[in-house]
């Protein structure tokens, strides 16, 4: 908008800029939660607070966690335990909470959190009772003279009913250890793989993840063709570098995700990816914590290793 | 005897098609209305009326003109003393009067025009042609109605007259129609300058505005600050906000009817004026007898013209930017006989932002031309044909033809020229986002005159659509010619109407009708009936009792998601997933004339249905993908209350408006489906405007206006995401997220102003001159154009208002011959 003032203002010649200081009330601070859990880990969450939009440590949120919050969870409504300090992520910061409790899919779980200073807040959700249904049609790879390309077919067997995804990829990455020059040790782990997609299901696109729901193809079979540029390029220079002979793996991750866990992410991708768009409307971000914001959502994974 | 009388003048088929088509009417508007067990007796009483004139009735008709001019009197009042009967003339100027055969004394008056008597038997059908000479009443010629407001059924109906448009204060001296309409009540502008209208709650695509009935889409100059209406073509403006006529369609809030001038068929006159930012030129005149005259007139902005030397000088001539607004109107009319007239008009305006540059420069013996043209245009061009036929001296119809276009571009041409040994090249490449809408439409009206008690109108109408909304093309000498974006729609609308305004003794007066219109696009056809009706009570004490309802539809949508007038909307129409926007509103109210002063109150509730709007994110400059992903449907409510008090004589005059109103919209895709403010949601609307003739030479006016603030969307708070919740890594980063508190859940700070102008006259024997000066904004109040959350010296966030027009000084110079 204030593009727009400045493309005016030649036409005008007298139109100019009054600045003047306007204040917004301030707002009691509400908590935030974000927290999302499966089948297969036990129950974990991060605790963290808001800051009034002036408040100019809004734009730091490294202290934001919250303390000394008590947590309770319910199943079906009946009351399972109290969460406790995450005693190895503390180390990361305040607002790190766990529950030693697995939770199982289609019950409710409904948290209670009270905090000295804030609203206590409530939040519910369930884990989607179907676990997606996927088959690999093929896996390509295509050489060009500078990379290779990962082509991924995949099917989606989806079932009746409003159902809802989110789909991530994972590589393989190595770290090694050297003496001298002589690796001694190599170390694996997964980080997030960047893909690409025409696929036009896809609504929204954050931290190399895509949701998406069902709309389209409710109750039918749903083809998805993923491309993945580079993720061998790595593993390919340390073999010809230092000798070795690694091999790439790659994990493909589509979680069932609740509705609410959808909402979120979506108005959350949007509301990021519009920012400073003077011509387009602000987002809200949806959340299903009562008297405060950010998600608690369940979801069912489906996972496969895939290696090219 | 009555059908034998009648008959000489309307075939018997006609008659019978007109008391069908009455009855029909009635019964209608009784199934479709929940109206109370009175006004079903009154309807009652209606039907068991006679229909047609009276046993040894004739009828009076002609046309009312200014006598210096030739100019049509819309809105005339002719009243015969002796019977007590009247009516008023129409917007061609004629009347029609049926009475018995008796003496007559007609009295023909006009706002502004000393009265005129004719005294005479009548006997036979009697044409009277009048030419009402101006008086020296200016302090007369302000908002008038066409006659006592207490005794006209139309509701939410003002009549602006020109003279005092040209006499109260403006921005930069350029006075402007469509701001004048903002200080009725009921009528808010958008942002700050900007000439948009916002009426009963409805958005600025839902005002029908006719330039002599043909309809105007992009009524803006310079991105809304100014209106295309160049005050010295328009003759009259008329303008409603609920209780629609049936004659009306097409929109749902408001009807804004502007008629040109004739052009003066007694001699050569001009008038122009050099002001601030613009220049106008008029002439008008008769053409080879006072049987055609002609009005042409123009405008132009002129920065472009001053700054142009200036940029050349500072760049070296490799650089050259500027802006331009023109508009052109002109009319030419033929009278062939009492009963034949033809019209022509046209209007064309245009609205052009552009910068050039050049670089030319030498490499390795190579010569190398580069050239670059960015600009921004947009622009009208509307133009009519009529044709006035008199049947009968009841019996009025006017054929009209038009043909309406707009468009709007931003285009970019780059050109590369490369001469050197062996080398002669040349490249180009050029980029053009376009949108617009063009109709053509044929339409016919019939104005019948029964009786003095009773006018029936009724028509029909035909327009081809043709859409184009939003396509970037490009074009270059290396690759394909591309063209994305949406493709172009037709969509073809029909509609007809009747509606019949009828007396029933002195109390009671009822305007009935029914609107139909068929829409047919993508092999999908829209229908629609709306019922209108608007009905006056005589209350005791002179005081008008007045209730309406209408339903309107319109077919066609403004995508807009600028908070002014930017030329970058598009106009969209219904398709087979965008449905029709559809209103219906109740309005009741009462009016009264207190000697000088008329006083109305008015209440009204309306809903909207199928309202669009842009979805949360979507980008308005991204081509891909039609405009129809981008929108989704929703409705709207309005209500409130309105107070006018004007005061239409005497050497103070004026008016006071308020507005209390509350209007909401909701949609299931935003704000989570909660209802929530419109962002020209007004608490409060305060309009006051003051003339004072000094004496004939000096004339002071002001205008003060207050508004609660806009309803906005602002950031409240922040709070962190964490994109991966069984990772901490993240936790430490900016993953930020907004909470606004809802969709226009702000109020800025409300917008009051003070304008001020005074108008000295110097009349000389062949040129009136008058030096206009004034102020807009006379205390400088920093009304809120927008807010931006920004960083002080400190570091500290803040919240910054912007403001666009602070005091801001005007001076013009006009004159007349």
């Amino acid at each position: 908008m204030k593009k727009l003032v400045y493309l005016l203002s030649p036409f005008l010649l007298i139109a100019c800029e009054m600045v003047l200081d306007i204040d917004i009330p301030e707002f009691d601070p509400s908590l935030v939660v974000n927290g999302v859990f499966t089948p297969d880990s036990t129950f974990s969450l991060i605790l963290s607070r808001d800051f009034y939009i002036l408040d100019n440590r809004s734009d730091d949120l490294q202290n934001a966690g919250v303390d000394g919050a008590t947590i309770r969870l319910y199943e079906d409504e009946k009351e399972i335990g109290t969460f406790s300090k995450d005693s190895i992520r503390q180390a990361h910061g305040a607002g790190f909470y766990v529950l030693d409790y697995h939770p199982v899919q289609g019950k409710a779980y409904r948290l209670e959190i009270n905090k000295a200073g804030f609203n206590s807040v409530m939040a519910m959700d369930r884990i989607p009772v179907r676990t997606p249904d996927i088959s690999i049609l093929s896996v390509d790879t295509i050489q060009s003279e500078y990379e290779a390309e990962i082509d991924i077919r995949l099917q989606i067997h989806d079932s009746p009913g409003k159902d809802f995804y989110e789909l991530q990829m994972y590589q393989l990455d190595f770290g090694l250890t050297f003496l001298g020059d002589s690796v001694t040790d190599i170390s694996e782990y997964f980080t997030p793989a960047y893909f690409e997609s025409d696929n036009i299901i896809f609504e929204s696109y954050m931290w190399e993840r895509k949701v998406f729901g069902d709309a389209l193809f409710d109750g039918g079979h749903y083809e998805i063709l993923l491309k993945l540029r580079g993720v061998t390029s790595y593993i390919d220079y340390l073999n010809e570098m230092y000798g070795l002979e690694l091999r790439g793996r790659l994990v493909l991750e589509v979680k069932s995700i609740s509705e609410a866990y959808y909402t979120y992410f979506q108005t959350a991708a949007l509301q990021r990816s519009v920012r400073g768009d003077p011509f387009a409307q602000p987002v809200q971000v949806y959340s299903n914590v009562e008297n405060g914001y950010g998600i608690f959502a369940g979801y069912s994974p489906y996972r496969l290793e895939i290696r090219p | 005897m009555c059908i034998r009388a009648f008959s000489i003048y309307i075939r018997p088929d006609l008659s019978i098609f007109l008391v069908t088509l009455q009855r029909f009417l009635y019964i209608y508007c009784l199934r479709r209305i929940v109206i109370t067990p009175i006004l079903k007796i009154l309807a009652a009483f209606a039907l068991s009326l006679p229909l047609i004139g009276f046993a040894q009735s004739y009828t009076i008709s002609g046309y009312i003109k200014d006598a210096e001019s030739g100019e049509n009197l819309i809105g005339a009042t002719i009243y015969d003393l002796v019977s007590k009967e009247g009516t008023s003339s129409n917007i061609y100027g004629f009347y029609s009067l049926t009475l018995p055969a008796d003496s007559v004394r007609l009295r023909f008056t006009y706002v502004g025009y000393e009265p005129q008597m004719r005294n005479f038997y009548l006997q036979e059908n009697t044409s009277q042609n009048v030419r009402l000479l101006a008086g020296n009443l200016l302090e007369e010629v302000v908002v008038t109605a066409e006659e006592a407001i207490e005794n006209t059924p139309q509701m939410s109906r003002m009549e602006v007259g020109m003279d005092q448009v040209k006499l109260m204060p403006a921005l930069l001296g350029e006075q402007d129609i469509l701001k004048s309409i903002q200080l009725l009540p009921g009528i808010q502008t958008g942002t700050e300058g900007s000439s948009g209208l916002y009426v009963r709650g409805g958005g600025p695509d839902q005002n029908l505005i006719l330039l002599d009935g043909v309809p105007v889409y992009n009524a803006s100059h310079l991105f809304g600050f100014f209106s295309v209406f160049n005050p010295d073509a328009i003759n009259k403006v008329s303008v409603m906000k609920g209780g629609f006529p049936s004659r009306y369609g097409g929109r749902l809030s408001s009807v804004i009817d502007i008629s040109m001038k004739e052009g003066n068929n007694q001699k050569l006159t001009g008038s122009g004026s050099i002001g601030i930012i613009s220049s106008k030129l008029t002439l008008e005149g008769p053409l080879a007898n006072e049987k055609t005259s002609f009005i042409i007139s123009g405008r132009r902005t002129y920065i472009d013209l001053l700054a142009r030397p200036i940029i050349r000088a500072s760049t070296q001539g490799d650089e050259l930017f500027g802006y331009y607004f023109y508009d052109l109107n002109a009319k030419i009319n033929h009278t062939f006989s009492d009963h034949d007239r033809v019209y022509l008009s046209v209007y064309t305006g245009d609205d052009k932002s552009y910068a050039k540059s050049k670089n030319d420069y030498y490499l390795n013996d190579t010569k190398y031309i580069d050239r670059n043209e960015f600009g921004l245009q947009w622009g009208n061009i509307i133009t009519a044909a009529r044709w006035n036929h008199l049947f009968s001296p009841r019996l009025f119809s006017n054929l009209t033809t038009t043909f309406s276009k707009y468009r709007f571009s931003i285009f970019e041409n780059y050109m590369r020229e490369v001469i050197g040994p062996g080398i002669n090249e040349t490249s180009n490449e050029h980029i053009e986002y376009s949108s617009g809408i063009a109709d053509v439409a044929l339409r016919m009206d019939f104005d019948y005159l029964p009786n003095p008690g009773q006018e029936i109108r009724f028509g029909a109408m035909a327009i081809r659509h043709r859409f184009n909304p939003g396509v970037l093309a490009f074009a270059s000498g290396v690759h394909q010619d591309t063209t994305l974006g949406s493709i172009p729609i037709y969509a073809n609308e029909f509609s007809a109407y009747a509606e019949d305004d009828l007396t029933l003794g002195e109390k009671i007066r009822i305007n009935a009708g029914l609107h139909g219109s068929l829409f047919y696009v993508e092999g999908r056809m829209y229908p629609s009936i709306q019922p209108r009706i608007s009905a006056r009570v005589q209350l005791p004490g002179f005081i008008g009792l007045k209730a309406s309802y209408a339903e309107m539809t319109q077919f066609i949508h403004l995508l807009t998601n600028a908070s002014i007038g930017l030329p970058t909307d598009l106009w969209v129409p219904a398709t087979r997933n965008v449905l029709p926007q559809q209103s219906r509103q109740w309005a009741a109210g009462l009016a009264r004339t207190y000697g000088k002063y008329e006083i109305s109150l008015e209440g009204y509730y309306k809903t909207m249905q199928n309202l669009i709007e842009y979805k949360d994110g979507a980008s308005y400059f991204n081509a891909s993908g039609s405009w129809q992903d981008k929108i989704v449907s929703g409705q709207g409510e309005s209500y409130g209350l309105e107070l006018f008090a004007q005061k239409k004589t005497g050497k103070i005059n004026g008016w006071v408006g308020y507005s209390l109103s509350r209007t909401t919209r909701q949609f299931d895709e935003i704000n989570f489906g909660r209802s929530y403010p419109y962002k020209y949601d007004r608490r409060h609307d305060v309009s006051i405007v003051g003339i004072f003739d000094l004496n004939e030479h000096f004339q002071f006016s002001s205008t003060w206006v207050y508004g609660s603030g806009n309803a906005i969307t602002m950031p409240q708070k922040t709070y962190g995401m964490i994109p991966d919740m069984r990772s901490p890594y993240y936790f430490i980063y900016n993953n930020n997220l907004i909470e606004y508190g809802g969709r226009n859940s702000y109020r800025m700070r409300a917008y009051h102003r003070l304008d001020l102008s005074m108008t000295w006259t110097k009349e000389k024997d062949r040129v009136n001159t008058s030096w206009s000066a004034g102020a807009y904004n006379l205390y400088n109040r920093k009304n809120p154009f927008f807010i931006d959350l920004s960083y002080d010296a400190d570091g500290n966030k803040k919240f910054i208002q912007y403001s666009l027009f602070p005091l801001i000084p005007f001076v013009k110079y006009s004159f007349e011959f």
